[in-house]
């Protein structure tokens, strides 16, 4: 038969709901008397198939691309665009924590989202100033302690307009391992996250942070370590 | 720093990035910056000797960023410096802060070594899906052809130039290339598909077209299942 019994009968997109697993009866209706349309969802079937095999995932960056992006390295519009990519595709999302990942273990940030392991820092009380500061002249300076370690933060003013820099500093109180460069550290918000590594002068900094109340997350010795209520203002 | 260092040979500077690794691990003060002018040698210079030393120096780092289970250890820490070098290029060094960075990123190279053959194998998996739907099956020696015309990206990009608007490239990408829901698309474009309905529609007009195109049929379907015949038939 070359044309279906009934054009008028269906909609267009009902037969591809009928492909795609939507029982309808109207469609096993149609179909119990039209041989076209039933060789029109087989060859539906088969287009589909072939197409998802053919565009599987051709738009989405590679792992290496993925991976600047995660450490922010890439130009500005570039970032912009993977950033659109991956607020839309679940693959990249999740590829995004594997290329995080140390061995088999699940990355810095899957542990943090989930709470398993994590070490919460204490904030130590402000140092008494000998001087009052100048309001605005002395960055707010966070000290967090958590075991064997002190952490630094800061936010200061960044290069954009109303942006801030949050930086931060490891003062480890013995020997670490592994050594501190390439130590990965997490500014959260939400469910939103930006990465950073420690730098060999053990300083690290992440830049053009929107207002906002953040927490920053680091390992430590092989756990976990939280610091929250950074507050950007 | 670095043009102080930039006058050390590369065998001077690998000695010194050693030192540099050894007072890091004991959080011994020290003069830094040799083992990020080892990777900028070895990246904006490319330098091999520099190179070499790269690996020399970070192979077993790089092994314990492993899973304990990974068998091919080698080539993963060989494909992941190949990876580095590959996608940084002296622009790209330009903005790694230090070594630190550097080895962050040098991490996520050595995982996606992973992530590459977990792509692969999805790919492939699909790609025989679509062969085993060829009736009369394939040969086992079209079936390679067939594999072949499937990953090629001239196929792709000849989809992607057949779609008539935003819409159409919209759910072509989302759901056929992503595999997103028609409900999760809906989620995320409500304004250019308010009901799961729009997407099944622009869908349907897609696969309808695509699947009376003659090019296309000729690229993945058609040719194949055409010299599948004769092959048979001889």
């Amino acid at each position: 038969m070359s044309e279906c019994v009934d054009p008028l009968e269906l909609d267009e997109g009902e037969l591809m709901a009928y492909v795609d697993g939507q029982e309808s009866e109207k469609v096993r209706t149609h179909l119990a008397r039209c041989p076209y349309c039933v060789a029109q969802v087989a060859a539906y079937r088969h287009t589909e198939v072939l197409l998802r095999a053919v565009l599987h995932r051709v738009s989405c960056p590679t792992p290496e691309r993925l991976g600047l992006y995660q450490l922010n390295l890439l130009p500005t519009r570039e970032q912009l665009i993977v950033a659109r990519h991956v607020r839309e595709c679940p693959h990249c999302a999740r590829e995004l924590e594997e290329l995080a990942r140390v061995g088999s273990r699940p990355s810095l940030l899957e542990r943090l989202h989930r709470a398993v392991d994590v070490v919460e820092a204490v904030l130590l009380p402000a140092p008494r100033l000998q001087v009052a500061p100048l309001r605005g002249t002395i960055p707010a300076l966070q000290r967090f302690r958590a075991e064997r370690l002190d952490v630094h933060i800061s936010v200061q003013p960044g290069h954009a307009q109303g942006a801030r820099t949050v930086m931060g500093r490891l003062v480890p109180h013995d020997e670490i391992t592994p050594p501190i460069p390439g130590i990965e550290v997490w500014l959260i918000r939400d469910d939103r996250a930006w990465a950073a590594a420690v730098e060999a002068s053990g300083v690290f900094s992440f830049e053009e942070v929107a207002p906002g109340e953040y927490a920053v997350g680091l390992e430590w010795d092989g756990q976990a370590v939280l610091m929250e209520g950074i507050k950007v203002e | 720093m670095v043009s102080m260092h930039a006058q050390l040979s590369v065998s001077e500077l690998a000695e010194r990035c050693q030192k540099e690794n050894a007072n890091f691990q004991a959080n011994k003060p020290g003069p830094m910056g040799f083992c990020f002018e080892l990777f900028r040698r070895a990246v904006v210079e490319k330098s091999q000797e520099a190179w070499k030393a790269v690996y020399t120096l970070y192979r077993s780092r790089m092994l314990q960023w492993l899973s304990e289970s990974s068998c091919n250890a080698e080539d993963v820490v060989h494909g992941a410096l190949e990876k580095f070098l590959n996608a940084v290029d002296p622009e790209t060094f330009a903005c790694f802060a230090g070594i630190g960075t550097v080895l962050a990123y040098l991490k996520r190279c050595v995982n996606s070594v992973r992530v590459d053959r977990q792509r692969k194998a999805a790919r492939e998996r699909l790609a025989f899906e679509a062969i085993r739907m060829n009736d009369p099956p394939l040969s086992s020696s079209l079936e390679q052809a067939a594999f072949d015309s499937i990953v090629n990206r001239e196929c792709s990009e000849y989809i992607y130039a057949r779609l008539k608007d935003e819409q159409e490239r919209l759910v072509v990408r989302l759901n056929l290339e992503q595999a997103l829901k028609p409900a999760e698309i809906v989620l995320l474009h409500p304004g250019e598909f308010p009901t799961v309905r729009d997407v099944y529609r622009v869908r349907e007009r897609v696969i309808r077209r695509l699947s009376q195109d003659p090019v296309l049929q000729n690229m993945v379907g058609d040719r194949l299942v055409s010299e599948n015949a004769s092959e048979t038939r001889l």
